[in-house]
């Protein structure tokens, strides 16, 4: 990379960077100390607040009536004892919403996001509606929810998740609709909610790694402990490969290039995708300045050629195999090309799962290191990890067959 | 001796030959500009060629014992770089003649192939095989094939409906308007029950794009511009009788049925060769010859070929701000050409000092 070109690179890193610290916590009222979870702490931080020892802070109002004062020490009391009927969050659009708990009743609009997460939460039975676009049946392409929980298929289906149909939403009674991230400044949620008069919180699918969409969900649903266990399994995992790959130094690391999921053409380039730099690789398209973290960008076949990647990755539903990419003649001075270094991966389909997230950091880094990876099985690593998740054996076997994903036996 | 009278034809007989001049001048400075782009497109990428290693790379392909080249600059040129502008010069010269003819025998300033829904129904043909990977043949050619086929179809109903009785020039674009929107109504409704994959897929398709240029299609769209271009300019001057209006074209002894019929299917053929390979590039086959028109009058024998050539300049021009404007992301080329056509378009509607339509 040239020097000059570097500037934007950072940049933009930088604000990918400050986007996502911005919600490392857990956003709910009562969190007064903004760590991951809400206990003792918290009432000691606001006992500081209400004596002057301590600043005041949004979250510390738990009851979210303006003031903080004893009542909120109250309200925190029940939420740790898990008597509490209200309880208010931010969700991930920094909209903040009160709702009534428990939740028995979930409309789950961000597709197969919210579907995943509260499957993986042990409570995807309290869904009694879904979008049209997360019928885990009539979709095409493969997905854990299909082996797992196909009857999620036969719930009712509302129409689109930015403007389902808000009548049929009302005749299912439910406690909370779960809608999806859609865009800054989208409305969606807000308007839903209105008419409803339902709570509506709105989840960020794509946040990768940080892990608050599940603490979020984990609060709402009753599920903390749930979600803080596979959190800290999930991290240790991670920490297995990065442990490992975080010796390499930035000049060894292979430049790799992700090709977006698209239906013929490999000139479409994927930015942001951290299981590969968690595994070690360099993502070749991260000098494009980008402002979502799913981008995908169209660029010419002489720009692959002028990167020259060591690596090249297919995402999931590409119609073409490495087999078509290596017999393209176009391409044949470029690295990955010459020493057949193609390979499939599943990527986001259907949005951002962290389990297989996690699987393909170690798919990933097999593949980059391979004497360094050379005794880690990825079947049985894959297996462990998705059974860790939806609580099936076998899934990473078959996610491997449906996505003809390299297999080292 | 000489009166009044004689100077007024001295007057107008120089006007005359200036006008011609005019013309001549114009289709002369198009050639030149689209040379001189073509060389110099051919030297921007994203890897650095000198000028020697280029010009040797391409020599070499005729007297290859004559040049050392490495391996990339072959590939670079040769399949990269030369397809991709040729194609934006042959995909610009057919929607620029294409548009010129439609404007003249419909005689509508509006008329083009997307207001006539040719492009709108090649982009559904392209979506019905983006989506259902379904259509008539299979493979490579599969998109190509299905939005070449609904474009014909599209021209066929328009020509269906030219070829009844009492059918005017307005009904035609009124039906190409009427078969834009359902075309465009169909695809909406495609792309709402598709996988996101495949709606981004269509997206890409509509918005046109250069990157799949091919030699093959580049000699396939060539062909059929060389079969089809001397036609049209030998019916050009009939274009021309056909502009004073229907009944002055009769009384002149021209069938103006059986030509404007004839020149749309021509047209038509053109229009689907080139967006059944490079998507629906927006504008260009509009406003290249209402550009040409302004500068040098309505004469079709000139707009033809004039409007062609500033088509192609067009799209070759737009292609190079779109791959490197923020390289190395490329642009949609139909939001470029747009984006530098309305802009000149503007300026030469308000500097305007005749009546040109």
């Amino acid at each position: 990379m040239k020097n000059r070109d570097k500037l934007p690179y950072a940049l933009s890193m930088l604000v990918i960077l400050m986007a996502y610290s911005a919600h490392a916590s857990l956003d709910v009222f009562g969190n007064a100390n903004m760590d991951d979870v809400v206990d003792q702490s918290d009432i000691d931080y606001i006992d500081g607040i209400i004596n002057g020892s301590t600043s005041q802070v949004l979250l510390a109002d738990s009851n979210n009536d303006g003031t903080v004062d004893q009542k909120d020490i109250d309200a925190i009391t029940k939420i740790i004892n898990g008597t509490a009927e209200t309880i208010t969050v931010v969700d991930q659009i920094n909209r903040t919403v009160t709702l009534k708990v428990p939740v028995e009743k979930v409309v789950s609009l961000a597709n197969f996001d919210s579907n995943r997460v509260l499957l993986q939460l042990g409570v995807a039975d309290r869904i009694v509606g879904i979008s049209s676009d997360s019928n885990p049946m009539t979709v095409k392409a493969w997905d854990p929810t299909q082996e797992v929980a196909p009857w999620i298929g036969n719930l009712t289906e509302l129409g689109k998740p930015d403007d389902p149909s808000l009548e049929q939403i009302l005749s299912l009674k439910p406690d909370l609709i779960i809608m999806p991230y859609i865009g800054e400044g989208s409305d969606a949620a807000d308007i839903v909610q209105d008419k409803t008069g339902i709570p509506v919180v709105t989840i960020a699918g794509y946040s990768y790694f940080d892990f608050d969409m599940y603490r979020l969900m984990g609060m709402i649903m009753g599920k903390e402990e749930k979600a803080q266990a596979l959190i800290d399994y999930a991290n240790d995992k991670l920490a297995a490969v990065t442990e490992i790959t975080s010796q390499i130094p930035g000049s060894d690391k292979p430049l790799v290039y992700f090709v977006c999921a698209s239906k013929t053409i490999t000139t479409k380039a994927r930015v942001l995708y951290p299981p590969i730099d968690l595994a070690g690789g360099d993502n070749i398209a991260k000098e494009i300045a980008i402002t979502t973290p799913w981008a995908c960008t169209d660029i010419s076949k002489e720009q692959i050629i002028a990167w020259n990647p060591e690596i090249i990755l297919l995402q999931g539903t590409t119609n073409y195999t490495a087999k078509d990419v290596m017999a393209d003649p176009d391409l044949k001075t470029v690295d990955a090309v010459k020493n057949g270094r193609i390979y499939r991966t599943r990527g986001t389909m259907y949005g951002w799962d962290p389990a297989v997230g996690i699987v393909e950091t170690l798919y990933l880094a097999k593949l980059f290191y391979p004497e360094k990876f050379s005794d880690l099985d990825i079947d049985a690593e894959g297996n462990e990890i998705l059974e860790a998740f939806y609580g099936a054996d076998g899934l990473y076997t078959t996610m491997a067959e449906k996505y003809d994903l390299y297999r080292w036996n | 001796m000489t009166g009044p009278q004689d100077d007024l034809d001295t007057e107008t007989i120089d006007e005359y030959d200036r006008f011609v001049w005019r013309k001549v001048l114009f289709l002369s400075l198009l050639l030149f500009s689209i040379g001189f782009l073509v060389a110099a497109a051919a030297t921007i990428g994203p890897i650095a060629l000198s000028i020697e290693d280029i010009y040797k790379t391409i020599l070499s392909r005729f007297a290859s014992e004559l040049f050392e080249i490495n391996e990339t600059s072959s590939i670079v040129i040769w399949n990269i770089r030369l397809p991709r502008i040729l194609m934006g010069l042959v995909a610009g010269f057919g929607l620029g003649i294409a548009g010129a003819v439609m404007q003249g025998i419909l005689r509508n300033p509006l008329a083009s192939p997307y207001t006539l829904g040719i492009s709108s129904g090649a982009g559904f043909g392209a979506a019905l095989a983006i989506i259902f990977g379904a259509g008539l043949v299979g493979g490579e050619y599969l998109i190509v094939v299905n939005a070449l086929i609904f474009s014909l179809l599209c021209s066929m109903i328009i020509l269906g409906l030219a070829s009844r009785k009492g059918a005017t020039p307005e009904t035609l674009i009124l039906a190409g308007i009427a078969m834009m929107y359902f075309f465009s109504a169909c695809t909406t409704l495609l792309e709402f029950f598709a996988d996101p994959d495949a709606v981004k897929a269509v997206v890409f398709w509509m918005a046109g794009s250069l990157a799949k240029s091919t030699w093959p299609k580049v000699f396939l769209t060539s062909l059929v511009l060389v079969l089809t271009v001397p036609f049209l300019l030998w019916r050009s001057w009939d274009m021309n009788v056909i502009g004073s209006g229907d009944d002055t074209a009769r009384s002149l002894g021209i069938n103006v049925y059986r030509i404007r019929l004839s020149l749309m299917v021509v047209v038509s053929l053109i229009t689907a060769s080139v967006v059944c390979f490079t998507g629906a590039i927006a504008f260009v086959g509009l406003v290249s010859p209402h550009i040409t028109r302004m500068v040098i009058g309505g004469d079709n024998r000139f707009v033809l070929p004039a409007s062609g050539l500033l088509g192609g300049l067009i799209l070759v021009a737009s292609d190079i701000v779109a791959m490197n404007v923020i390289a190395p992301v490329v642009i949609p080329i139909g939001v470029m050409t747009a984006f530098l056509g309305v802009p000149l378009f503007f300026y030469l509607i308000n500097r305007r000092r005749r009546e040109y339509w």
